[in-house]
């Protein structure tokens, strides 16, 4: 299940695929038909080579009323092409072509389509939002960061191999709990203006317990690597000392508990629970 | 009595003439905070940073940048903080947690202060001193200690 302001190009689309293979089936156009099904199949395996389709010529004609009204279009089509046989062969092939363009035109805009601010979104419900992927930023970690010191003894080595495996770990952390500013974004501004439903509330109340969770995260991976004594390794090569890295890691882990501590409370009253 | 959106307002005049820092002053961020920190961040003007985008949200830089960078970028987190507290006082709740405790963090550093003070220019430094102000009069919304809010008065009064 994808962002929910794609699911309803998601039932225009498999609208778009079930009434080419239809239409194509009822002109007897058994080649066509297959190809319909192969790019109906190819949807379900990948969005980018079916989109690319879209990019050409086909388009343009998918542009003027969108993938449901090119598919209607092209019903209108199919009923016209039953009067005589060569109709029927050039409608079905017409009714290929526009049906590929409808279906080619709705992979595209499913590949490139992010919500933004002035879209009305359909309200998510938590269950969507928690299959949505968390885009690239949560992905992977950062860029290596400063090479191993030479010198080091065995137990060194070992506790730097460590020590980089928690940095990454709790940057990758970090990285993932921003991931959700755009959904905030939206919600935020319709809580401020008093325009938001029942259902943003919940989303939003979800969405804040979800990035809760991720700071908590954030916060024990924090609070391993200082225990590990990690602050010993240099990874920006600033100049800083261990014990500056320390203070400087334990104040942000303190402050990080502190305004946790202070939402979690407001998160009670605000969200009930 | 002064607001959080006319000290908004005040931070962003008083920032609005400092330039983006040199990237070479930004390389820590992708390797750091990732890519789309990167972009965020370096090249943009402190005040035109999207403080809603993800790439600010995920980035706690102003302890690692150089002190320049840092002084221009504190700009963007008192205004991420402001807009965090006028969110917090019209609903009731806040979001940005990370960065809210990030600059709380540093501006409670006294070494972080003495950093990036000879780089404000002096509209910077009213405009903070104002803004520590305000935030030490907010300090149940912000969960200050009274220690912090010590710090926070004692460095202003040195801008």
């Amino acid at each position: 299940m994808g962002d929910p302001a794609l699911i309803l190009e998601d039932a225009a689309g498999e609208e778009a695929v079930r009434q080419t293979v239809r239409l194509t089936l009822i002109e007897g156009g058994a080649s066509a038909a297959e190809a319909a099904s192969a790019v109906a199949a190819a949807e379900a395996g990948g969005a980018v080579a079916a989109g690319e389709i879209a990019t050409g010529g086909a388009v343009a004609a998918a542009e003027a009323g969108g993938a449901v009204a090119a598919g209607e279009a092209a019903a209108g089509g199919a009923a016209a092409a039953g009067i005589g046989g060569a109709a029927i062969a050039t409608a079905g092939i017409a009714l290929v072509v526009v049906g590929l363009a409808a279906l080619g035109y709705y992979l595209y805009k499913r590949s490139t389509t992010v919500p933004t601010e002035s879209e009305p979104q359909v309200p998510a419900t938590p269950d969507l939002i928690s299959s949505c992927p968390t885009s690239a930023v949560s992905s992977g970690p950062a860029k290596a960061v400063a090479p191993m010191p030479a010198g080091l003894t065995a137990g060194q080595e070992q506790l730097w191999r460590t020590c980089k495996d928690l940095h990454d770990k709790y940057k990758s952390t970090q990285r993932e709990a921003a991931a959700d500013a755009p959904k905030f974004k939206i919600l935020k501004q319709r809580l401020i203006t008093k325009t938001a439903s029942e259902q943003d509330r919940l989303d939003f109340c979800w969405l804040l317990g979800q990035r809760l969770r991720l700071l908590e995260r954030l916060y024990k991976q924090r609070q391993e690597y200082i225990g590990r004594g990690c602050d010993q390794f240099d990874w920006l090569l600033d100049g800083s000392s261990m014990a500056e890295r320390l203070e400087s890691h334990t104040d942000a882990l303190n402050q990080l508990e502190n305004q946790l501590n202070n939402v979690r409370k407001l998160r009670e009253e605000f969200c009930g629970d | 009595m002064t607001s959080v959106g006319s000290l908004y307002n005040l931070v962003r005049d008083a920032w609005a003439s400092v330039p983006p820092p040199p990237t070479e002053e930004m390389e820590s961020m992708a390797q750091e905070f990732g890519e789309e920190a990167e972009r965020a961040f370096v090249g943009v003007a402190p005040i035109d940073v999207d403080i809603d985008s993800t790439g600010f949200e995920a980035a706690t830089p102003l302890l690692d940048l150089p002190a320049r960078a840092a002084a221009a970028y504190l700009g963007t987190f008192l205004m991420s903080l402001l807009k965090g507290l006028e969110f917090q006082q019209a609903v009731g709740i806040f979001t940005d947690v990370l960065s809210r405790a990030h600059t709380i963090a540093c501006l409670t550093r006294p070494s972080f202060w003495d950093r990036v003070r000879p780089f404000l220019p002096q509209p910077c430094r009213q405009a903070l001193k104002q803004v520590v102000s305000y935030l030490a009069s907010q300090r149940e919304s912000l969960a200050l200690t009274p220690e912090q809010v010590e710090t926070l008065m004692a460095q202003a009064a040195q801008s």
